[in-house]
């Protein structure tokens, strides 16, 4: 099978003969467009376009609805979950779509897809800005992530993706657009919502819909105040980072004995509305940072002596204080974390005033650096949520564990935004190659646990969750089939 | 069996009325829009009542409007085609005070006073736009995304899950709080707003006007409660030097409430006694003044608030404003009442402040960026003087949003109700000057009365989509229909 001849010669015609390809060595290289495991599902598509406006990308979709051909989109390939699952399917790639424009004085950025963090971050540090850098890397598309995910630790001020995302232009899976927000009637990006109801629900919801909605070509992205010293970036891979002005942040490693004082200290953080940075340290975290640049067997062998050491009952917190916009700032944020650290017997430690991971980093995503497969259970919903469901994935894992390695429990991550309202929690599993059918069974078993104990998870079980959830997945299908007729956009 | 002996089994002969004085009141509001009788109005107490209604509603396809305030200022609430209104006033509890997820859980009955007095024995208090109405109910600001005085964005997203009955009787919880248990037997707490699942219902149902289902609560943000404040009223000539100290100001992340006013609305909220010191304090105030609070936080307030006033005066300084005041003059004290007024409802007691000085108010508002808004003053005040109406009576208040992102830009007009001339003039004023801000580019995220159309007649791939979506959530139409575009 192959796409047909007429319908790729019209694709040519729409971008130039130079970007599309079915060369089968190209389209086998895109066929892992996606980070996630090998597998039989991941199809090889008909061939790969790299279209560079809009006008492109809605002629492509057109042409996909017209040959009833399955499209699947990518912006920088981070995706885990997106491939072709579908023989000739077309394989959407918007790298070239690169244009970004600021508007300084009223913090907000136009993006197109091809845009990635980095660049953006850049551009804005020059202007006194700062955008949000996911925990996966400076790399990925300001746009695909801001519209799946869009979680880091800045969201403790900058929240998640959701929060930010301003007005939308949309090639609708059926080719038609869709604009949204203030552009919905003009060529202003600077508001999200409306008119009247809120479309953006179409979107995403607690994440997004990976593909199967059509193709978002640009986005109105907020950004936000920042400090206005230079940020000096020094080192290289995998020990880079960036030296903070020491009048404006200040670092804090904090221990505490109990994970209640730990979760009480958080909320109080929370209140006090100070700090751009709060989470929790989960053990192997730290232990990943430093192995840096050792390999797996470096890490295993450094974790052997760490792990068994570890005190369950310890929290460990990571403050990052933020002295914007006053030279006293600082000292009064520093003032009040102490005080809250004394009140829960914590014992504070300053840390160097500089950071790898939270700003710029190019390399921040470490789980793949211990090797062997990972699963995580992720939730985004209150402190306490994460408290309470972390402790029932502990016991899961216990019963699952070997093959499940030994990470003494120590991977559970809280990680609050927007100022405590919301909580991203992480439980992350890990098993060797051979051994990855026991994450998959730890994985169904947590969901289940998620689904009898009303706990929220990211990536639910439709099977399991749909009955319980309000018959979600059965609104989302109705919607689908009204926005997409043909069934084109990724299906499967 | 007759409809109001259905609508008396579900929700009480006592709380169905089909009586026409009763109806009247329910036919029109403080706005323009046309009047129109409901055929019915029923007054249920709790979701299973509400339930009832809309399935009756959606079984015989009667239409049903949504009210939750015991005001109304645009005109969203009159039934366009008759129908049953269902008034939701008697849904006025709060059902929950969540401390550690700093919110509230509130039914559509729950005015402003009732949560600000509730939210202060905590510490706490509503994210609350300018001076609501006594009668205003919290969930529908929320619900009609009003924008409020406190400019972080941390707070922005503030409704953040609900309950809603959809047009097809469906009880469906928005967000996390889908999940089975909630509240009381769950683990998740109802703070995430997005989902369940691919699509954010919460956004969808937000901004409807009663077109997408009855929200029988909903789960708002609230804020810690300042110690201590310190106000200040910056007067400025010019609306421009104004925008310059929000901008700084802003980009610093400096205090809370902050708001740009001009000296008629100003007058007319802080007059005592009207009309002499009204007339007055418009004499004496400067055209514009920007109001912000600096709140001293929950753990060392002073030096809280001290380390703002530096900043605030290095934000002045690199303007040149010479100085940063904390009294108005001619009113002492006002400086230690204004938080407090700024944080709960318009006092029940006072004539409604927009309505003080000629009985009746039309305002214009939509979003912009504050760098816009002197453009939007003086086309604002060309279309009014086209029209014959004194410059010198119109309120303008500008809201920044979001650490000065963007801002709502409202102007708003007063008129005399009962000079049939006046409220001529000001039918043709206010949809001029939509137009207008319109074409300039002002943003109507809220669209009411004429605005409507002219919003889905320029929105058009937009106005498309949300069909679709209203016809799989609405298949009858009968959720508020002739609202907006459906
Ligand atoms: C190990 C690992 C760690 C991660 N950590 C984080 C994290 O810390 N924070 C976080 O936010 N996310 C994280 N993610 C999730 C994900 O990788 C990111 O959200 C990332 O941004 C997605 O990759 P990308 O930006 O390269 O987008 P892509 O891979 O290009 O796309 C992501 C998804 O969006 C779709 N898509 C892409 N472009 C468009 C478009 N223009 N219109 C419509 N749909 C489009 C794709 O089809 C795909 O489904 C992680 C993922 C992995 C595998």
């Amino acid at each position: 099978m192959s796409i047909p001849r007429e319908a790729y010669q019209t694709l040519q015609s729409i971008v130039g003969t130079e970007w599309v390809s079915d060369d089968p060595a190209i389209c086998e290289a895109d066929r892992y467009c996606s980070l996630s495991s090998p597998s039989e599902e991941k199809r090889r598509p008909g061939c790969s376009i790299e279209p560079v406006s809009t006008e492109e990308v809605q002629a492509i979709v057109k042409v996909a609805n017209r040959y009833k051909l399955p499209f699947v989109v990518t912006s920088t390939y981070y995706s885990a979950g997106t491939y072709c699952r579908k023989d000739d399917s077309i394989l959407i790639d918007l790298k070239r779509m690169n244009k970004l424009e600021i508007d300084e004085e009223n913090l907000y950025a136009i993006v197109e897809p091809g845009v990635v963090f980095s660049a953006l971050q850049a551009d804005l540090f020059k202007r006194g800005l700062c955008t949000f850098v996911p925990g996966c890397g400076g790399h990925a598309s300001v746009v695909a992530n801001t519209v799946n995910m869009g979680d880091a630790p800045l969201g403790w001020r900058y929240g998640l993706g959701y929060q930010r995302l301003l007005g939308v232009e949309w090639v609708l899976p059926d080719g038609e657009m869709l604009k949204m927000g203030s552009l919905s009637m003009s060529k202003d990006y600077f508001w999200g919502e409306g008119p009247g109801p809120d479309l953006r629900g179409l979107l995403r919801g607690c994440a997004g819909h990976q593909s199967r909605m059509g193709i978002i070509t640009k986005i109105g992205v907020k950004v936000f105040p920042f400090v206005s010293e230079e940020l000096e970036p020094e080192g290289w891979a995998f020990r880079s980072f960036i030296k903070l002005p020491p009048n404006r942040f200040k670092w804090y490693n904090i221990r505490f004995y109990s994970r209640e004082d730990a979760i009480n200290a958080m909320f109080e953080l929370g209140r006090c509305e100070i700090a751009l940075v709060v989470m929790t340290v989960p053990p192997i975290f730290r232990g990943v940072a430093r192995t840096r640049g050792v390999g797996c067997g470096g890490f295993w062998e450094f974790w052997k002596d760490a792990g068994p050491k570890l005190n369950p009952k310890q929290m460990d917190l990571r403050v990052l204080l933020y002295g914007i916009g006053s030279d006293k700032r600082l000292e009064y944020e520093e003032k009040v974390l102490l005080d809250i650290v004394k009140e829960y017997g914590g014992s504070p430690r300053e840390a160097p005033c500089r950071d790898e991971t939270n700003f710029m980093a190019a390399d921040a995503i470490c789980a793949n650096v211990v090797g062997g497969r990972f699963s995580s259970e992720v939730s985004y919903e209150s402190i306490n949520q994460a408290v309470r469901y972390s402790k029932v994935v502990d016991k899961i894992t216990d019963e699952h564990r070997p093959p499940i390695l030994q990470e003494y429990n120590s991977t559970d991550w809280v990680c609050p935004y927007e100022l405590g309202y919301i909580a991203k929690m992480e439980c992350l599993r890990m098993a060797s190659v051979e051994d990855n059918y026991a994450l998959q069974e730890w994985k169904n078993d947590c969901q289940d646990a998620c689904a009898k104990g009303g706990a929220y998870a990211l990536v639910p079980d439709n099977k399991v969750f749909g009955p319980i959830w309000g018959n979600y997945p059965e609104k989302e299908d109705k919607i689908r089939a009204a926005f997409d007729p043909n069934h084109v956009s990724a299906p499967g | 069996m007759q409809i109001k002996e259905k609508l008396t089994k579900i929700v009480g002969a006592e709380n169905v009325s089909d009586d026409p004085e009763v109806l009247l009141s329910y036919s029109k509001d403080c706005s323009l829009s046309a009047p129109r009788m409901p055929n019915y109005v029923a007054r249920p107490k709790n979701t299973d009542e509400v339930h009832g209604v809309v399935r009756l509603a959606n079984e015989n396809g009667i239409p049903v409007v949504p009210a939750s305030s015991g005001i109304h200022f645009y005109g969203n609430t009159i039934p366009n085609l008759g129908g049953i209104v269902l008034d939701l006033r008697r849904m006025n509890k709060i059902l929950e005070v969540d401390l550690y997820n700093k919110m509230v859980r509130v039914e559509p009955g729950v005015t402003w006073g009732q949560l600000q007095s509730e939210a202060a024995k905590h510490k706490m208090m509503g994210l609350c736009p300018l001076l609501p109405h006594p009668l205003k109910s919290v969930l529908t600001s929320h619900l009609e995304r009003e924008p409020m005085l406190i400019p972080k964005f941390e707070y922005a997203g503030s409704l953040v899950t609900m309950e809603a009955v959809l047009p097809e009787g469906e009880v469906f919880r928005t967000g996390s709080a889908c999940v089975p248990g909630f509240p009381d037997k769950s683990m998740a707490e109802g703070v995430n707003p997005g989902g369940p699942g691919y699509l954010s219902y919460n956004w969808l149902i937000q901004g409807a006007q009663g077109t997408m289902g009855v929200v029988t609560w909903a789960k708002v943000k609230m804020a810690p409660r300042p110690k201590i404040d310190k106000t200040l009223f910056i007067p400025f000539e010019s609306l421009e030097d104004a925008i310059q100290l929000v901008y700084n100001v802003q980009r610093r992340m400096i205090g809370e409430e902050c708001l740009i006013i001009n000296s008629v609305n100003l007058a007319a909220i802080l007059t005592k006694k009207w009309p002499q010191d009204y007339n007055n304090l418009r004499r004496i105030l400067t055209p514009w003044t920007v109001i912000l609070v600096l709140g001293g936080g929950w753990r060392r307030p002073e030096e809280k608030i001290e380390y703002e006033e530096d900043g605030l005066r290095e934000a002045a300084a690199e303007l040149h404003i010479p100085a940063l005041p904390t009294s108005l003059p001619g009113l002492p004290g006002i400086e230690r009442e204004l938080p407090g007024m700024l944080r709960t409802a318009w006092p029940e007691k006072k004539t409604y402040w927009k309505f003080a000085d000629k009985g009746a108010c039309q305002d214009v508002f939509f979003y912009t960026t504050l760098n816009r808004t002197p453009d939007f003053v003086q086309v604002m005040n060309q279309v009014a003087a086209e029209n014959g109406y004194c410059i010198d009576d119109i309120g303008i208040y500008i809201q920044p949003m979001e650490y000065g992102r963007s801002c709502h830009f409202e102007c708003s007009f007063p008129y005399n109700p009962d000079d049939t001339d006046e409220v001529a003039m000001i039918r043709n004023l206010y949809a001029e000057a939509a137009e207008t801000a319109m074409d300039m580019g002002g943003y109507f995220s809220r669209p009411y009365g004429v605005v409507v159309d002219m919003v889905y007649d320029k929105a058009a791939s937009y106005t498309t989509a949300l069909k679709k979506v209203k016809q799989l959530l609405d298949p009858n139409n009968i959720m508020s229909p002739g609202r907006l575009c459906f």
